[in-house]
């Protein structure tokens, strides 16, 4: 919780359920691909497996304090989509620490959380963000006071169940063997 | 919690769609269309190529795909894709994989370059094609990328199965010339009869480009080196008590 990144997300619907977003670390033509982030309605999300959950995050935090926003699209337009990403879980992995200085994209994909409540985001990130688009998360926050998060609310097992997620890089014998667990074994 | 090599836990079958979900309603084509026209989209208009190729999963290599990747040149050195499983409109985004030039992969410790495959055997065999464009065309971007490495992460491994992108990013391997890493033939075939290409002959005529000079210990394709493949795990971490404020120690 102590790396904070901006992110800027290009976005595609799967369907009206799912979401799948390509993640640069600037809206530039010269922007660096740093990652990837799924977004699925609450229905999809509670069909997940608990031993999932844990690594997506919901959204209501993000769109109700106004830090998430559509750059250049009006108001009405742009709270009608987060009225309903309000109610969202999103699974996203970042594959480039741009932020401590990587100038290439080195080591191990990282599971990101979101922010979730206030305290969390750093004023300083904030205050660049908020001048650089003419924004004010202030009051964007009054704007979106009606929207709701998801109707169970907020998962339990969600956003890493309130603890952090690391990954590791395990050696393995190469496969295929007979003992290999990711190919269903046919017997004739 | 989760490891890239072991299947996951059971999803609900639903109506067999992957991902599951409803068609598309009128609002949100609103809103994206509405997006489209006054947003400036820049990083994403920079996708340049569009290549069909062929990855092997690096925990299990019975396991290949086919990819199609969108591709942004950053620089002389280093290229960005946005990996999918198909070229169509309702492709599912699978994963990402940067390319980065032989010169580059040198300057990289060895315990990074251990995650990174050579190009050479699958741009010169054939696999690696631009659908829709005439390998004359291609051909001088095609003798560079054969000298490059990439490191490409596989998020939802729907070969699998998967409905949703599940479990822990997969490390991906390129195809080479030895043992299970070889394509099918049948994966191939099906893939030049879709997009009417020849990898046969796409081979043929790149079979004389000049071969990547070794590098110092070059310490990439791992695999073929060691026997030795990476599996990825995603676990909790332990969180610390700082003064009343939880952080965690990694």
């Amino acid at each position: 919780m102590t790396r904070q990144v901006e992110a800027h997300h290009y976005c595609g619907h799967l369907n009206e359920d799912m979401r799948q977003c390509l993640i640069y670390d600037r809206p530039d033509a010269d922007a660096r691909l740093i990652g990837l982030e799924y977004i699925v309605t609450e229905e999809l999300f509670l069909t997940l497996p608990d031993t999932e959950k844990p690594m997506w995050h919901s959204h209501e935090y993000e769109v109700k304090s106004g830090v998430l926003f559509l750059p250049g699209v009006p108001g009405p337009v742009e709270r009608k989509d987060l009225e309903k990403v309000a109610k969202t879980y999103g699974k996203t992995i970042h594959f480039w620490q741009v932020d401590r200085g990587d100038e290439l994209p080195l080591g191990l994909p990282q599971v990101m959380m979101a922010l979730t409540r206030d305290g969390q985001l750093y004023p300083s990130l904030a205050k660049d963000v908020e001048s650089r688009y003419g924004v004010s998360f202030e009051k964007e926050r009054a704007n979106r006071a009606y929207m709701e998060g998801p109707t169970h609310g907020i998962h339990p097992k969600a956003n890493a169940a309130g603890i952090g997620l690391k990954t590791v890089l395990r050696e393995i014998e190469c496969k295929p063997s007979v003992q290999s667990e990711s190919v269903p074994r046919v017997f004739v | 919690m989760a490891s890239s090599d072991k299947a996951p836990d059971s999803m609900p079958v639903g109506d067999g769609s992957v991902p599951p979900g409803k068609p598309m309603t009128m609002g949100h084509q609103v809103v994206d269309k509405t997006a489209q026209m006054l947003q400036t989209l820049k990083p994403i208009k920079q996708m340049s190529q569009h290549v069909c190729t062929f990855a092997v999963y690096g925990h299990d290599m019975s396991r290949q795909i086919e990819t199609h990747h969108y591709i942004t040149r950053l620089n002389q050195d280093f290229l960005q894709c946005a990996v999918y499983d198909s070229d169509e409109p309702t492709a599912r985004l699978i994963g990402v994989e940067y390319i980065v030039s032989d010169r580059i992969l040198d300057t990289l410790p060895p315990d990074e370059q251990k995650l990174w495959h050579s190009h050479d055997h699958e741009v010169t065999s054939g696999m690696w094609m631009n659908p829709g464009v005439p390998e004359m065309n291609q051909r001088s971007e095609l003798e560079n990328m054969a000298h490059t490495y990439g490191k490409f992460w596989c998020t939802w491994q729907v070969d699998r199965g998967d409905k949703l992108p599940l479990g822990a990013p997969a490390l991906m391997m390129s195809p080479q010339m030895v043992n299970m890493s070889v394509i099918k033939p049948e994966l191939v075939r099906e893939r030049d009869r879709k997009f009417k290409i020849s990898t046969d002959e796409a081979r043929k005529s790149r079979v004389n480009f000049p071969v990547s000079k070794p590098g110092n210990a070059r310490v990439a394709d791992y695999w073929m080196h060691t026997g030795k493949s990476f599996a990825v795990d995603i676990e909790q971490v332990e969180m610390k008590d700082l003064g009343g404020q939880k952080i965690p120690s990694i």
